[in-house]
């Protein structure tokens, strides 16, 4: 569903911040994107949700090659990617409840189906109160729970989150993560920038760790591993 | 009931009612300097349009006023300075009258009485009593079928074979010269017209450049869930739309002053002489002021559209 092959990203004149990265996703495949600070996550997930383009190398997704793509097919592809952004990227003016019908309405649904769809939603992530709310009286953690929910709300394809459980406590970051596992059960590619050790941990999945801008694919670590890297 | 550019709106998703939408364009700066700039445009521009108008209806009145007619003056004075008796004059005046009346081209001859010929020289000369004493030339109105071709140069010959101070204006010297004047006015308001048209472009151009990179973020993220361009330049056009209406009220208001103060203007007499231009107004003098905001408002959108599809199209 999504290959990269010998991608390299720079910007400008700059060095390469992504050099050759290889891989390839299945589709309604889950992976954790990690690594140190400064390895190029960032740059690797906006060349997922397609906010640029490779400097040099071939990026398909959904069978098509992006760099040959018409722009009303990128279109019609980003519609398919939900993104959980670092900094949120909340619309300021915009109640909670609009920040996340966004996307429905971008597609066009109707009224009806969005008001129904976008308060279910915010009553699962817990701010059912507080969907009227303008996201710059909300707190950091709220702010967070509505950009999940923007991200889910139309069911993506891929769904993308850039460390997304930075400013939860654990219960509530586990259970989103829980969400993106139930979308991903549904047919949904996942891929998680996380930082976070134990939510890899708990959840087990395939993990893509960049490091200075090379990438390489690592299994999950199971519990016997674990154990006997305790031992040895 | 909304009016069918909200129903557009809501339609391609791009508003959910007449006052939500997902840029908050109008609470951000520079608005009011948009809808100032609107309003002096309108203003300028109805301006301009009524001055042509006024032009084209006084020209065209001149024009159907003074076609196929000629005045003949019968000078009160010889070419030496010596007064022609009246008792001449008169007698002049009926040859003049029997000579036209019989011409085959002629189908009215008008002579105009000494007080009518007073009440003409009244917004110069005032209307003092003891002008009565002075030497007014006599002057016979006439009018020419409508299709004849007459030589006026035959017909003044025969008229200086009466008597040699009489002489024949058909006024086309001093009518192609108010043509020539009112055609190059005409051509101004023209220009002027044309010139707030490109200045209303290039602003408008300029402002929605500028809130597009004030909201850049934001157009990014919705590029970013698969807005298409058509959904995010809805939203500047329709910005663009409510400015200038907005701005079109404010002009119409300043216009329909400006309005009240020349029709005041014209109407108050200044030394008993007064200085009405006698206005008419005409169903498509209304229709052409009508179209002059819904020019601007539809300028207005054209610029919009095109200034954000451009910007937009230089998004990956």
């Amino acid at each position: 569903m999504i290959k990269f092959e010998h991608v390299g990203l720079r910007y400008g004149i700059g060095p390469e911040v992504l050099s050759d990265v290889d891989f390839t996703l299945e589709a309604g495949s889950f992976h954790f994107l990690t690594g140190p600070s400064g390895a190029g996550k960032s740059s690797l997930l906006s060349l997922l949700y397609l906010g640029r383009k490779p400097t040099r190398g071939i990026v398909s997704m959904f069978g098509q090659n992006i760099a040959q793509a018409e722009r009303e097919s990128l279109m019609t592809l980003r519609q398919r990617i939900g993104v959980v952004f670092q900094d949120f990227r909340l619309l300021p003016h915009l109640s909670a409840f609009d920040n996340v019908a966004l996307p429905l309405r971008i597609l066009g649904q109707s009224e009806t189906d969005i008001r129904n769809h976008v308060a279910e939603l915010l009553d699962w992530v817990g701010l059912g109160e507080q969907k009227n709310m303008l996201p710059t009286t909300m707190s950091g953690g709220q702010q967070q729970r509505v950009a999940i929910a923007r991200a889910v709300i139309t069911r993506p394809r891929l769904l993308l989150a850039d460390e997304p459980t930075g400013n939860l406590d654990d219960e509530i970051g586990s259970r989103l993560i829980g969400l993106f596992d139930q979308l991903n059960r549904m047919g949904t590619t996942v891929v998680i920038a996380t930082h976070s050790q134990q939510i890899m941990d708990q959840f087990g999945h395939k993990r893509l760790v960049l490091e200075s801008g090379h990438i390489r694919m690592e299994e999950p670590k199971t519990w016997l591993k674990k154990k006997l890297e305790g031992i040895f | 009931m909304r009016l069918p550019f909200f129903k557009k709106d809501i339609a391609i998703g791009s508003a959910r009612s007449p006052r939500n939408y997902d840029l908050g364009l109008e609470k951000s700066a520079g608005s009011l300097f948009i809808i100032i700039l609107f309003a002096l445009m309108t203003y300028l521009s109805l301006l301009s349009v009524g001055a042509g108008l006024w032009l084209y209806d006084l020209s065209d009145r001149y024009a159907g006023g003074l076609s196929h007619t000629a005045t003949i003056i019968i000078s009160a004075q010889e070419k030496n300075g010596q007064n022609i008796s009246v008792e001449k004059i008169e007698t002049l005046s009926d040859q003049v009258n029997k000579m036209m009346s019989a011409h085959p081209a002629v189908s009215r001859v008008t002579i105009l009485t000494q007080t009518e010929i007073a009440d003409l020289v009244s917004p110069w000369l005032g209307s003092n009593p003891e002008l009565g004493d002075l030497p007014l030339p006599r002057l016979i109105s006439v009018t020419f079928q409508p299709e004849s071709d007459v030589n006026i140069e035959a017909l003044s010959k025969r008229l200086i074979s009466l008597h040699p101070d009489i002489r024949i204006d058909t006024h086309q010297d001093w009518l192609d010269r108010v043509m020539r004047l009112t055609s190059t006015l005409k051509n101004l308001a023209l220009t002027i017209i044309l010139l707030i048209g490109g200045t209303t472009f290039m602003a408008v151009s300029g402002a929605i450049s500028s809130k597009m990179a004030i909201h850049a973020p934001e157009l990014e993220l919705i590029h970013l869930m698969g807005a298409s361009d058509q959904y995010l330049s809805r939203q500047f056009e329709r910005y663009a739309a409510r400015m200038a209406g907005k701005g079109i009220v404010l002009g119409l208001g300043v216009m329909m002053i400006t309005g009240i103060i020349f029709w005041f203007a014209l109407k108050t007499p200044t030394n008993g002489v007064a200085a009405s231009p006698d206005l008419a107004f005409y169903v498509w003098d209304g229709v052409a002021l009508c179209a002059v905001p819904l020019s601007i408002i539809a300028l207005a959108i054209l610029s919009a559209r095109i200034t954000a599809l451009r910007v937009l199209a230089q998004m990956p």
